[in-house]
């Protein structure tokens, strides 16, 4: 009897702590490195589709995002809270812009220009949904760096300007970023539970092509040396 | 020179007839209420959490999701208004009366009055209170009355 007890709070235990470790413990890693990678991932098509691949190579593997007019994005769910895990930190390349100042359909406004080579999203959630607040790391031309602008959609949607300029163009790029603080820049007020992230390279406003390149995403993780 | 004591104008006609307005204006705004929060968060909820990304929210239901509440916001208060007014009426008409004739009887009891019980012309209770009238009118006719 005594031995039937242990074994359940033996098993509990180690349930627990199981649990504990897959949601909250231990950072969650997209090297891309094998042809199932995409399998968690939701693809949402909007417009046209992007096509996105994996392409696994010897030195690792990547996302490939190639837009051709479309827009559509790959969703991952994941749920923490970024004061306890604030950090996120991909790497991106950019192998083609889209061309803003060359539509011919639009009429050239703001919203017209809403396309991005690369964009990492980071999605809160709400249980009323016009309260569904983002932030997105973009890469973009002419923007400098760190500059944040709201969303010609939504004032929800903070674009945070993560890579500049187009020296760095077909250069793998490394960003790190802290989520809880970027939130709070953008938004005046502490963030809440992230509910997913995403990826998007679209050219649907622009009526152009892109092409972007994605890997090595980390996320839920704390950065020992960032001081919150 | 003495102004003419304005009566007041009571808004229900006693505490059954406020009660009865109350339950038919609960039967009628309470489904609607529901009905409209149903609508607006959960299918709409629904929809955002399967679009995901807050620009196509944005771009897709929001529009929508703005029009549905304008023509709520519009809609919803006057449809509560006709139910409150219909419902006014209605219950006015049968309970209105209610506390008259128990007054007109009351007096007949008593021996203060003769005669018929009057009742306005579409009140609820004319049949009865027709019948009523008869009763009075055999009473009075017979000896011992």
């Amino acid at each position: 009897m005594k031995k039937n007890k242990l074994s359940i709070v033996f098993l509990v235990i180690v349930f627990s702590f199981t649990c504990y470790s897959y949601t909250y413990g231990l950072p969650k890693w997209f090297p891309f490195n094998n042809d199932n990678a995409l399998n968690e991932w939701q693809e949402k098509i909007f417009k046209n589709r992007v096509l996105y691949i994996v392409k696994t190579e010897e030195k690792g593997g990547y996302l490939s995002a190639k837009s051709e007019q479309a827009c559509s994005s790959l969703l991952y769910r994941i749920k923490f809270h970024p004061k306890k895990f604030p950090m996120i930190s991909w790497q991106w390349k950019v192998s083609k812009f889209p061309e803003k100042g060359t539509n011919k359909v639009a009429k050239g406004g703001w919203l017209e220009k809403d396309d991005y080579a690369a964009r990492v999203y980071v999605i809160f959630p709400s249980w009323i949904f016009f309260k569904i607040k983002c932030i997105e790391y973009i890469w973009d031309e002419t923007l400098p760096e760190g500059t944040i602008i709201t969303s010609p959609y939504s004032r929800n949607i903070k674009l945070i300007v993560a890579e500049s300029g187009i020296k760095n163009k077909n250069k793998w790029v490394k960003e790190e970023r802290n989520i809880y603080q970027d939130y709070l820049k953008a938004f005046g007020r502490r963030p809440g539970w992230v509910g997913a992230i995403a990826l998007m390279t679209d050219t649907d406003n622009t009526l152009s092509t892109a092409e972007a390149q994605y890997t090595n995403i980390k996320v839920r993780y704390k950065n020992e040396q960032t001081k919150e | 020179m003495n102004k003419p004591k304005n009566k007041r104008k009571q808004l229900f006609a006693n505490k059954l007839h406020s009660q009865t307005v109350f339950l038919v204006f609960i039967a009628g705004a309470l489904p609607a209420v529901i009905t409209t929060i149903c609508l607006y968060y959960l299918i709409f909820g629904v929809m955002a959490d399967q679009l995901s990304i807050p620009e196509v929210i944005a771009y897709n239901i929001l529009p929508a999701a703005e029009k549905v509440f304008l023509i709520l916001a519009i809609a919803l208060p006057i449809s509560i208004i006709v139910i409150l007014i219909i419902a006014h009426k209605i219950t006015f008409a049968i309970l209105g009366p209610f506390d008259r004739i128990i007054r007109e009887l009351d007096e007949h009891l008593r021996g203060e009055k003769k005669g018929h019980i009057n009742l306005r012309e579409g009140d609820k209770f004319l049949p009865l209170v027709n019948r009523v009238n008869e009763l009075l009118d055999r009473l009075e006719k017979t000896p011992d009355s």
